[in-house]
């Protein structure tokens, strides 16, 4: 009885490999109508063409390397070595709230060195990373509403921690269109779903073309990536004969209607469809990389997502999301030392390459470069508690504090920004609220955000609802 | 669209919003005046008057010195009127017959004849649906994967279907949506599914405001064309809402709950292995029931044992994160329920005064510094003329109180006392009679606002995380025995149901449920009953909820469903917002057009087929398309429903439960019966502009994106329509291929193909090989027939 389950064997994965791309059809926000003009037959503006925001931008497109799940601030950016000193008892300033209860002050596994002329203190799990420290911009005093990842996924995508409210790429890609018409504006892509899944990248009100277009990587072949960007049953030639025949079909029921954009703008959209077809696939499709750009990135998922997502900029595309992995991988309830240091080792060396690559290539100083995940996690051990993860290694959910970096355009490097608490529980100088970093990540993209605006149901929304301060003290 | 201006709102979030200040006055604001009587006026051209509608246009148009623009010729009208009514196109051999008789009473036979066909409430429902978010799934793929669906909300959507056939009179159709449990006499068992229409929303991860918000938001928009969602943390910004009004409604559906097992809308003894599924929901519903059972007990006695506990913790510390915030909280045994300790804090706010017999010397004792109780032995000291409580009393002053815990144990001890005493033990069947000074205790613990005892359904709120786990696991499995049935389940429907006891609601302050505000009754808009307060009295209100909105002096609800049926009919709406008919939307653009529309629906008794008669026999409705009527391209239902229809493979078998569609090119069933899958909506639903089932559609939108082409071109889907047409005897076996590209063309575009059409087709089936593994040139023209312009828009 369930439509989900009695599908003969070929169809549900087929139906599983459309569901796992979330938006599916997804390229859904692909599109705009004419490949490379801004305006439609009809003279209107297309929605999806470069638009120009309040001011002059710092940065023209966003990666944001999304380590769903929650990494832990104090074994990665934020070290805390009054975590050592009461190893095993009760933090003096005792525990906060967060979902699960917790017992004494777990010192973090790793070893923290300074690098760079900034000498930012980094985990040695990202020493990769820290190769780059000059150009980073830590904000140690990251905080948000509540410590489950639903709502704090969303609230970090869509600044709302229930409602449909649109992901803040709908809200860029929306204010700023984007520059490459054969393909997507705002792409997710994620080993599977991360938590909270399709509603991470929804445009919710916002027109449906500006949702992100969410791409499995766990399917590795571009050509199947995208729904229909392939034809199995006609060869480029034979497809092409058959759109000349539609297209003098088309054209000779527009000569008996007159002038008509919507007859036009179909007509258009077969010969953009035509073109996406070789343009999309390859954007996708690595192989086409050099083998030492391929061995600079390393290979594993996540590195591949971080070379896909150059390729993807460098074409046009506005925002690009890469998640780390399916559901919330760097949730480390338990055994943290081990899992930390695992996470940290599948992405560690695809950070550094891309942020080497961005430079080589002149994209750095306009591209935004986001790296942290919804929330970080606590300072104080999770306790072993019937129906928690917890075995007493690990840590669980902080919203009171946490670490974000950004790197590249308009925010200064080697610098860091706020902080936590003694024992990084708490942000408590300079915090910054996931209101704020959407705003400051609107603002260097040119938008005031209290003026990026859309009307529904009766009320002007933006992405930062009532709140948000653009954080001056790390704009370059 | 793109709003760079400035204007955005609210742009500050300065200061705590009063709680509520009466409604703005509701003014001269068009929408909420009593519907207009202007008679149909008089015109030049009477030759173009069909129906009343002609003659209000046509006057606009004539006082701009213009005319109706001409009618459109018979087979652009037949294609038209069959798109807008059954979503499916005309047959050649149809338009032929057409042709030949065409008249005014033919077209009029014509309408009936869609009208009274099945597949017209298919092509209407789905209009229906779209205002009321309808999805076959819940929220949050991650956390219920393959057991997403909801087993029984198809019977909503076949509710809708058959209300719409049946020509359910609208204003039944308003009052089964809202309240089909509580008509007299009771209705029919299939209109209770109708209620799907408040139960179907997303579960917004299990918090109950959100979803009661987004039963406000579905029936004022969806109804009323009114944003009465936006009243939730403030009185509305620019329509006569306020925050009164908004909990008013808040009460209403506050004091409504979903029940775990539904009614069955059919006989189990009629559906083939109904009886034993029945067998088997019931074993599983009654393991979830004594999983209740026995967790209300235990929390039950608890919560008693422990009130001085509560007591205590209340009144010495300030409230934490885990009581203002909502946030899923995982709880040990141990712990104190943060929503226990509220309501602790609440009572001791409301009674630890001086004068409270019961809480007097609690706010005495309380009130001493620490060194009264460090030093010795804290003293009662009471105050003359006091009614304090003697059994508090007689017991603190028995009581050694060497710190404040022991004050709140004397207290919890004699609450527990009490209670216990109340109850009839094993071997006593009558309790003996409390004193009044022990009934006064007894009211504490179990009157009004007691903290710490609760009605069973708020069982789960206090569980322990396995016990909870384990709870959610038992509701899960009530859906996932129907939804993984081997053959269908009995149909229940998704009902709500009173609770015993009605929510006097209050007023959340800046919308935060942990910021009670004052009391306002359940009530309807106060700006639609001439801005005086209408309370409700009826149990939760829903019944009076649903008069107050098909009330004949409630201008709204046929102005905004007439105008709906009109942006059907013409693309474009008379009031561009169909959802927001307030002060920020647009007015409408023939006023006294809108207002005799809906005077004419309520006077028709509320029938919809009335409705459409009344448009579609207008030569308003057959103009030629231009201003007065857009071209427009057919919509997911209608393209995707078109091509099976022209390739013989449509299935009209009505109603039951979902099949995916979107991912298998099999599917032969009508759109509307696609699996709606809310928070992974297929790619095809997406792209084809399918209205979001997270909240009540305004309106869907219209692109035109490169993935339409991309599934015109690519998806095996058409590939398969396009071989099925050809398959077809009319055009397999015609003679020749002349024949045969007639046959191709009548039976996907309704007409022969030109000359100069037959010259193109057969060049192009010259010029294109048979290959190995491809479409065959007959199969490739035939696609390219079916994606053609003419074949996916309606002139």
């Amino acid at each position: 009885m369930n439509p989900l389950e009695h599908l003969p064997p070929r169809l549900q994965t087929r139906r599983q490999m459309l569901s796992h791309m979330g938006t599916g059809l997804g390229l859904l926000s692909l599109a705009p109508l004419l490949a490379d003009e801004s305006r439609s037959a009809s003279g209107d503006t297309h929605p999806l063409a470069p638009k120009t925001p309040h001011f002059k931008p710092r940065a023209r497109r966003i990666i944001h390397i999304y380590l769903n799940g929650g990494p832990s601030q104090v074994d990665t950016f934020d070290p805390k070595p009054a975590l050592l000193k009461y190893a095993g008892q009760r933090l003096p300033s005792g525990n906060l709230t967060t979902e699960r209860p917790l017992g004494a002050a777990l010192p973090s596994p790793f070893t923290f060195q300074r690098h760079g002329q900034s000498g930012l203190e980094i985990s040695e799990i990202f020493s990769k990373t820290a190769a780059h420290a000059d150009d980073l911009c830590l904000i140690r005093s990251m905080h948000a509403n509540s410590p489950n990842h639903e709502q704090s996924m969303r609230l970090m995508n869509c600044g709302d921690e229930r409602l449909s409210r649109p992901s803040y790429g709908a809200w860029i890609t929306y204010g700023l269109g984007t520059e490459n018409q054969n393909l997507p504006g705002y792409i997710a892509m994620c080993p599977g779903l991360p938590v909270s899944d399709v509603s991470n990248w929804r445009a919710a009100f916002l027109p449906g073309i500006y949702q992100g277009t969410h791409i499995n990587t766990k399917q590795s072949q571009p050509d199947q990536l995208l729904e229909n960007i392939t034809n199995a049953r006609l060869g480029r030639d034979s497809q092409r004969r058959q759109l000349d025949l539609l297209a003098e079909l088309n054209a000779e029921h527009q000569r008996q209607r007159g002038d008509d954009p919507q007859l036009e703008a179909r007509i258009q959209s077969f010969e953009l469809a035509y073109r996406m077809q070789l343009e999309a696939t390859d954007a996708f499709d690595i192989s086409r990389e050099p083998a030492h750009v391929r061995e600079m990135y390393g290979n594993t998922v996540q590195s591949r997502q971080l070379l896909i997502a150059r390729r993807l900029i460098e074409r046009g595309v506005r925002v690009v999301q890469c998640y780390h992995g399916d559901v919330q991988p760097w949730d480390s309830h338990d055994m943290i030392a081990e899992g930390h240091r695992k996470l940290a080792g599948e992405i560690d060396q695809g950070i550094a390459a891309l942020l080497t690559d961005l430079k080589a290539r002149g994209l750095f100083e306009d591209t935004l470069v986001v790296c942290g995940g919804e929330f970080g996690r606590t300072p104080a051990v999770e306790l072993p508690a019937p129906g928690t993860p917890g075995n007493g290694k690990g840590r669980d959910h902080n919203h009171w504090g946490f670490t974000v970096w950004l790197a590249g355009g308009g925010v200064k490097g080697g610098h860091v920004h706020g902080a936590t608490d003694e024992f990084g529980f708490r942000a408590v100088e300079n915090p910054v609220h996931v209101h704020d970093l959407h705003a400051t990540m609107l603002h260097l993209l040119g938008f005031d955000h209290e003026r990026l605006t859309y009307r529904y149901a009766g009320r002007d929304f933006r992405l930062t609802d009532v709140s948000g301060e653009v954080v001056r003290g790390i704009l370059a | 669209m793109l709003s760079l201006g400035g204007g955005a709102w609210p742009t500050t979030a300065a200061g705590a919003s009063p709680p509520s200040t009466p409604p703005k006055a509701s003014g001269p604001h068009w929408a909420y005046q009593p519907l207009g009587t202007a008679a149909p006026p008089s015109v030049l051209a009477t030759d173009r008057i069909g129906t009343p509608i002609d003659a209000f246009i046509q006057a606009s148009l004539e006082a701009r010195g213009r005319s109706l623009a001409p009618g459109v010729d018979s087979r652009t009208w037949l294609r038209r009127v069959s798109s807008d009514l059954i979503g499916l196109p005309p047959t050649f051999e149809q338009i032929q017959r057409f042709q030949a008789e065409d008249s005014t009473v033919t077209r009029a036979r014509v309408i009936d004849g869609l009208l009274a066909n099945p597949r017209y409430g298919e092509r209407w429902g789905r209009h229906w649906l779209d205002v009321a978010r309808y999805a076959d799934t819940k929220d949050l793929v991650l956390l219920y994967g393959r057991d997403a669906l909801r087993p029984f909300a198809y019977t909503y959507r076949d509710y809708v279907i058959r209300a719409f056939n049946d020509d359910l009179p609208f204003d039944e159709f308003v009052r089964d949506q809202i309240a089909a449990d509580l008509a007299t006499p009771p209705v029919e068992p299939w209109r209770l599914a109708a209620m799907g229409f408040l139960t179907l929303g997303r579960l917004f991860d299990n918090n109950r405001h959100d979803q009661i918000d987004d039963q406000i938001d579905t029936v004022s928009r969806g109804f009323l064309g009114l944003t009465v969602a936006c009243a939730r943390c403030h009185d509305h910004k620019y329509d006569a809402v306020s925050m009164a009004d908004y909990y008013g409604l808040y009460g209403v559906f506050a004091s409504t709950e979903q029940p775990h097992v539904m009614p069955l809308i059919e006989d189990p003894k009629t559906v083939p292995g109904g009886p034993e599924f029945e067998t088997r929901l019931a074993q599983a519903r009654k393991e979830l029931e004594d999983h209740i059972d026995a967790e209300y007990a235990k929390w039950s006695r608890i919560l008693l044992e422990r009130f001085g506990d509560y007591l205590l913790r209340a009144a010495t510390t300030e409230p934490g994160f885990a009581e203002t915030a909502q946030f899923f909280l995982s709880l040990t045994p141990d712990d104190f329920r943060p929503a226990i300790l509220l309501r602790t804090r609440r009572l001791l706010g409301q009674r630890s005064r001086p004068d409270d017999p019961v809480f007097g010397p609690w706010h005495q004792l309380m009130g001493l510094p620490d060194s009264a109780f460090a030093e010795g032995r804290a003293r009662l000291d009471i105050p003359a003329g006091a009614t304090w409580n003697p059994r508090i009393v007689e017991a603190l002053q028995r009581a050694s109180l060497t710190n404040r815990s022991e004050v709140a144990s004397v207290y919890g001890r004699l609450f527990l006392e009490v209670h216990r005493n109340s109850r009839p033990s094993t071997n006593t069947v009558t309790p003996p009679p409390l004193r009044p000074e022990e009934r006064e205790l007894l009211a504490v613990v179990e009157g009004p606002g007691s903290p710490v005892v609760f009605p069973r359904r708020e069982t789960p709120d206090y569980m322990s995380r396995p016990d909870k786990d384990r709870y959610g696991g038992l509701v899960l499995n009530l859906d996932k025995l129907a939804a993984h049935a081997t053959s269908r389940p009995p149909a229940r429907a998704m009902v709500v149901t009173d609770l015993p006891e009605p929510q006097t609601p209050r007023i959340f302050l800046r919308g935060s449920p942990s910021r009670p505000g004052p009391q306002v009754p359940r009530g309807f808009l106060r700006v639609l009953n001439g801005g005086r307060e209408q309370p409700f009295h009826s149990g939760s209100g829903r019944a009076e909820l649903a008069e107050a909105i098909v009330s004949t002096n409630n201008p709204l609800t046929a102005r905004v469903f007439v105008n709906r049926v009109w942006m059907h009919h013409f693309g474009e709406p008379l009031v561009s917002s169909p959802t927001d008919f307030g002060v920020r939307g647009d007015p409408p653009l023939h006023p006294e057009l809108l207002d005799w529309l809906a005077g004419e629906f309520i006077r028709s008794g509320w029938s919809v087929k009335h409705l459409h008669r009344v448009i579609l026999r207008s030569s308003t409705f057959a103009q030629q398309v231009g201003e007065g009527y857009p071209r427009r391209r057919l919509d997911l239902e209608a393209m995707r429903d078109g091509l099976l229809a022209v390739s013989g493979r449509l299935e009209t078998a009505s109603g039951g439960p979902p099949s995916d569609m979107a991912g298998n090119p099999l599917a032969v069933r009508r759109t509307v019966y696609g699996l709606v899958d809310r928070q992974n909506l297929p790619g095809l639903f997406r792209s084809f502009d399918f209205a979001t089932p997270d909240q009540c559609a305004e309106r869907r939108p219209h692109t035109t994106v490169p993935q339409q082409a991309l599934f015109a071109l690519n998806s095996p889907f058409v590939q398969e329509q396009a071989r099925a047409v050809v398959e077809l005897p009319e055009v397999a076996q015609a003679h020749g291929s002349v024949e045969r590209l007639q046959a191709l063309y009548r039976r996907i575009l309704a007409r022969n193909p030109s000359s100069q059409e037959l010259g193109q087709g057969l060049q192009f089936l010259e010029a294109t090989p048979r290959r190995e593994g491809e479409l065959a040139p007959w199969e490739q023209l035939a696609q390219v027939l079916l994606i053609s312009n003419e074949a996916v828009f309606i002139d």
